[in-house]
């Protein structure tokens, strides 16, 4: 069984950091393959952060990369120069493409939960991927990286489905203030063939997005049975 | 980096993509792809301009199949395809074709 592992919080959350390592691990000690580790928006940070170490070790010993965004890398000012030993800059694309090569995703964001993480352990099923807005849009945010792994991964043709939920809906919803120049992006989905869009407990007027609505329920059973990435 | 054209200094980032989008017109875009050896043409022309529409509204380069409708309509289903389009940027039609038309590089982190 091959696996992604998904890093998106920031390093000052050390426990997590440590947490996601001991995963990394424990997967390598069940004689179980990491196809990447990506480091994506905030986690960017930990490539030069002192606990970089711990990662360079195991990633040395285990033969594993260490991929970070180029352009997320750009737009925080963290040079590769100063990247420890193993952190790589590449692509989105070469995550999507790790994600559609393994068995098992499991992502480490800010309010990850062990429960949630044996959940996704278990599931086997690689080509659905949920992506799930719930932050309320803002500039340089996690979710302006989510949209366009969401892209990337829809060119190829992998099955996605995407949910707006409570401040994500903010995200698709007309308004007098300017959004983020991300956020148009999302009027792009049908372009890119991601039919599968949903809203889930929010108000659904001035809508841009078409976008069905999803009931607790239905939603759940979508969890269930997909991987699922927060933005 | 940068190029000389018409007594300016043309700033570019290191793929040839324009520093700023205001500098861009459509004799400075003739001149880009002239340095790339491409001649454009009326075919050129309609997908620049509605990569630059596309990008107005949604803030990223449309996918093929949509290049492929939108040529489809203008200039008939049966002169063409995803091969053609290839053909006018062969830089890759999202990429080349965004430069030339003074957009930033598609933001995919591809």
């Amino acid at each position: 069984m091959a696996h992604t592992i998904l890093i998106t919080a920031h390093p000052r959350l050390l426990p997590l950091n440590r947490r996601a390592l001991s995963y990394c691990e424990s997967i390598v000690a069940e004689g179980e393959r990491i196809n990447q580790i990506f480091f994506m928006h905030d986690a960017n940070f930990i490539a030069i952060h002192p606990s970089a170490q711990q990662w360079s070790a195991f990633a040395a010993e285990h033969g594993i990369s260490l991929q970070t965004c180029v352009s997320t890398a750009e737009q925080k000012s963290i040079h590769l120069r100063d990247y420890a030993a193993g952190f790589q800059q590449g692509g989105l694309s070469s995550l999507a493409d790790s994600i559609l090569s393994s068995e098992h995703l499991v992502q480490f964001n800010e309010d990850f939960t062990e429960s949630d993480m044996y959940r996704k352990s278990g599931l086997t099923d690689k080509k659905k991927i949920v992506f799930i807005f719930k932050s309320a849009p803002k500039e340089n945010s996690l979710a302006a990286e989510g949209v366009d792994l969401l892209l990337v991964l829809s060119a190829f043709e992998a099955d996605i489905g995407v949910v707006f939920q409570g401040d994500g809906i903010l995200n698709i919803t007309e308004s007098e203030t300017d959004r983020p120049s991300y956020t148009k992006r999302f009027k792009a989905l049908a372009d890119f063939d991601v039919e599968k869009r949903y809203i889930l407990d929010g108000k659904s007027h001035n809508i841009e997005v078409e976008c069905e609505m999803l009931t607790e329920t239905a939603f759940q059973q979508i969890v269930q049975e997909s991987h699922t990435l927060y933005f | 980096m940068s190029f000389e054209w018409q007594n300016q200094i043309i700033a570019t980032d290191k793929e040839g993509f324009l520093q700023s989008k205001y500098l861009w017109n459509e004799d400075l875009a003739v001149e880009m792809a002239r340095l790339e050896g491409i001649e454009l043409t009326p075919q050129h022309w309609t997908l620049m301009h509605y990569l630059r529409e596309y990008y107005e509204n949604y803030d990223i380069a449309p996918p093929m199949r949509i290049m492929v409708k939108i040529m489809s309509q203008e200039y008939g289903k049966e002169f063409v395809n995803s091969r053609m389009i290839h053909q006018l940027f062969p830089g890759g039609p999202a990429k080349q074709g965004s430069r030339f038309a003074g957009l930033p590089k598609p933001k995919n982190c591809l």
